[in-house]
């Protein structure tokens, strides 16, 4: 692991930063992946992000702006992307993203026994997620991945208070929407 | 519903990401007092919220992962929409040909695959300690990963247990999602490097809410504890084996309503089991003994019932059972202390001397007396520490601080072994960054050295080959959420 200089910015050497990304890649790219995936429901889109959120670091540190808490760092990259691309997407694209939701999940271990019950388990948790509005799956997603609720407000841009209520209303209202299906099986 | 139980759901749920006002929670727990439909909905919100934590996690290809990696070439140019358009069509296409052809490889692959770990691959992730310091002792050999278990890749490990005649017992549970595990298995295996083919355990209908993660080998037999759910609520399960192949439920007790078990232990001729019970937070303090492992009595409880929970117990001495836990699920920082002589009553006790004002997360036993590990100070950036006692009658004492690392002694401890005449630990660096780390003590040392880094992975416990102490596994959960194993030998060299 690297030691950030609190000291404010850095002369980073081309060799320093790409050390730093480096490093970063092999840290969180796994959960930002799956954090991008969940979002954006479409696989394509959650690469381009994620690369895309690499990119943006990478300018940052060889600016020498190393930012100092780089996991909250790079899911407020993450979120801010995923937010732009909702805003800017088109109907073909949301046309793939409901296709991609129903592609298998990429698990070169997992047997297709696994599969199916894997999927008959969480189909109705990921349906309504996928059903939700972007910045509020988004806020849940953080939240899983262990965000304050402090946290996600930066990340996702609004305040504590707002933050606040988006999340435990969707909550409440996720709740609801599975025990609805539920009481429908 | 209407509005004013609609507004309580919410207050609920915003206590799972923001702490609540005093009048809040009062408010929430005066409504929860008399709404039965709340009251079942706050731990199911609860729930969702650990479900969402649970969910399959998506994983990068290793194409991808070479593709989009930053200081790849290519990776500085995005691919063109059109062109991925076209690349999406002919991968579907692609897929559907050969979706049939897959799935009977798939098919070929299962028959073909055998319970046993492949053989032990060269070091690939291990960072050895970067800043080593002279040393009298070296620990051994390096870490190296040995790889996927077959079967427990994608499982959920709850608890490891071992014993000289059990051999390594894990309890674990197979498709953790939003169901919460699916179903709660045993593997079992001598030597720690090939497995006997899992056994499931018998649930009675009642879906489980928690991965097994409590589990204790003795002579003669084997106990699991996790949590079920039964009409709306969660319920203590206690699994006992005495011969590995067949499992028992325990009857239900009516004390394992809303409760759970965090500890079981063997002492003084009997089982003795703590917890807390389970109204969508831990709460309170439980305990149950049993003598045969399938027939459990609630236990006296102490005298001062709040909403302190254990999260631990140890033998602290011939006469002492000793439990710790948390003030509260959000609240400052500290521990409450529980003891027992014989597991069947319980008393608050006061804080032992030595270990004011810390938050112990757990106690381990070593031959050297008892070591404890937590953490002291602001509870929102709290640095680890780790205590020792070395006989009952002393007083706990705050370890050195590890060679290299001058503030905190270690990172946060999961499992602390006694290793032939040193000590090895096992857990995590930096909490943020999930770095496994192992750190170890020689012969006659006191202050920790570290011996190894992994990074991306969370560790989930360490055990020692039955027939060879010296010989380490520890499981890990890598950053695509894979279960994996590494190994490593201690051979105390002066």
């Amino acid at each position: 692991m690297f030691e950030i200089d609190p000291d404010g910015p850095l002369a980073t050497s081309p060799v320093h930063a790409h050390a730093i990304v480096d490093d970063a890649w092999e840290s969180h790219r796994g959960e930002l992946f799956n954090f991008l995936r969940y979002s954006t429901r479409d696989e394509a889109a959650a690469e381009d992000l994620l690369q895309e959120t690499f990119l943006r670091l990478t300018t940052e540190v060889s600016a020498g702006r190393v930012p100092l808490q780089l996991r909250a760092w790079l899911y407020r990259v993450a979120s801010n992307l995923v937010t732009s691309r909702g805003r800017r997407r088109t109907t073909v694209l949301r046309w793939m993203r409901q296709h991609a939701g129903a592609e298998a999940r990429h698990d070169p271990v997992e047997s297709p026994e696994t599969t199916l019950l894997r999927r008959e388990r969480t189909s109705d948790l990921d349906a309504v997620l996928g059903a939700l509005p972007a910045d509020a799956r988004m806020a849940l997603l953080l939240s899983g991945e262990g965000f304050t609720g402090l946290e996600i407000a930066t990340a996702i841009g609004r305040s504590h208070a707002a933050t606040r209520t988006l999340l435990s209303r969707t909550r409440v209202q996720l709740r609801l929407e599975l025990e609805r299906r539920e009481a429908a099986e | 519903m209407n509005a004013v139980h609609h507004d309580y759901l919410e207050l609920a749920a915003a206590a799972i990401d923001f702490e609540l006002t005093t009048d809040e929670r009062s408010r929430l727990e005066r409504h929860l007092e008399t709404c039965d439909a709340c009251r079942r909905r706050v731990p199911a919100i609860r729930a969702d919220d650990r479900a969402i934590a649970a969910l399959p996690r998506f994983i990068l290809s290793p194409a991808g992962m070479e593709r989009l990696r930053p200081t790849h070439p290519r990776a500085m140019r995005l691919r063109p929409p059109t062109l991925r358009l076209v690349l999406i069509a002919g991968l579907i296409a692609l897929l559907a040909v050969s979706a049939v052809g897959v799935g009977a490889a798939l098919i070929r692959e299962m028959e073909r695959r055998l319970l046993a770990i492949p053989q032990v691959l060269p070091t690939t992730e291990v960072t050895t300690n970067p800043t080593p310091a002279p040393s009298p002792t070296e620990m051994g050999d390096g870490w190296r990963l040995v790889g996927e278990p077959a079967g427990m890749a994608n499982a959920e490990i709850g608890a490891v247990a071992v014993s000289e005649q059990r051999g390594v017992v894990v309890a674990g549970c197979v498709e953790v999602s939003a169901a919460s595990c699916g179903d709660a298995v045993i593997w079992r295996s001598d030597d720690g490097v090939s497995w006997a083919a899992p056994r499931i355990l018998p649930v009675g209908g009642e879906p489980l809410i928690r991965v097994p993660d409590v589990a204790m080998a003795t002579g003669d037999r084997i106990l699991v504890a996790g949590q079920a759910e039964s009409a709306g609520r969660p319920r203590v399960v206690v699994w006992s084996s005495a011969d590995e192949a067949s499992w028992i439920r325990a009857p239900h007790d009516a004390s394992f309503d809303s409760a759970r078990i965090v500890q079981i232990i063997e002492f003084d001729g009997r089982f003795v089991a703590v917890g807390s019970g389970d109204f969508g937070e831990p709460s309170g303090f439980r305990a149950w003994t049993s003598v045969d492992g399938t027939t459990w009595t609630s236990a006296a409880g102490p005298a001062v019932v709040d909403e302190s929970f254990p999260i631990g117990m140890i033998a602290s001495g011939p006469n002492e059972l000793l439990a710790w836990g948390s003030p509260a699920s959000v609240g400052p920082a500290g521990t409450r202390w529980w003891a027992s002589g014989d597991g069947r009553t319980w008393a608050n006790v006061d804080e032992p001397a030595g270990l004011e004002g810390a938050t112990v997360v757990r106690i381990d036993e070593t031959e050297a007396g008892l070591v404890a590990s937590g953490t002291m100070g602001d509870p929102v950036s709290p640095s680890t520490r780790q205590w020792e006692r070395l006989s009952a009658s002393a007083p706990w004492t705050e370890s050195e601080p590890s060679i290299g690392s001058p503030v905190e002694p270690v990172g946060a401890v999961r499992r602390v072994l006694d290793v032939g005449p040193g000590t090895v630990a096992m857990g995590m660096l930096e909490a943020d960054d999930f770095v496994t780390a192992i750190w170890y003590r020689g012969p006659g040392e006191t202050a920790w050295r570290l011996a190894a880094e992994i990074s991306g992975g969370e560790p989930i416990d360490l055990f020692q080959q039955p027939s060879n102490p010296g010989r380490l596994f520890m499981f890990v959960r890598n950053d695509s959420g894979v279960t994996v194993l590494w190994t490593g030998a201690v051979d105390w060299q002066p």
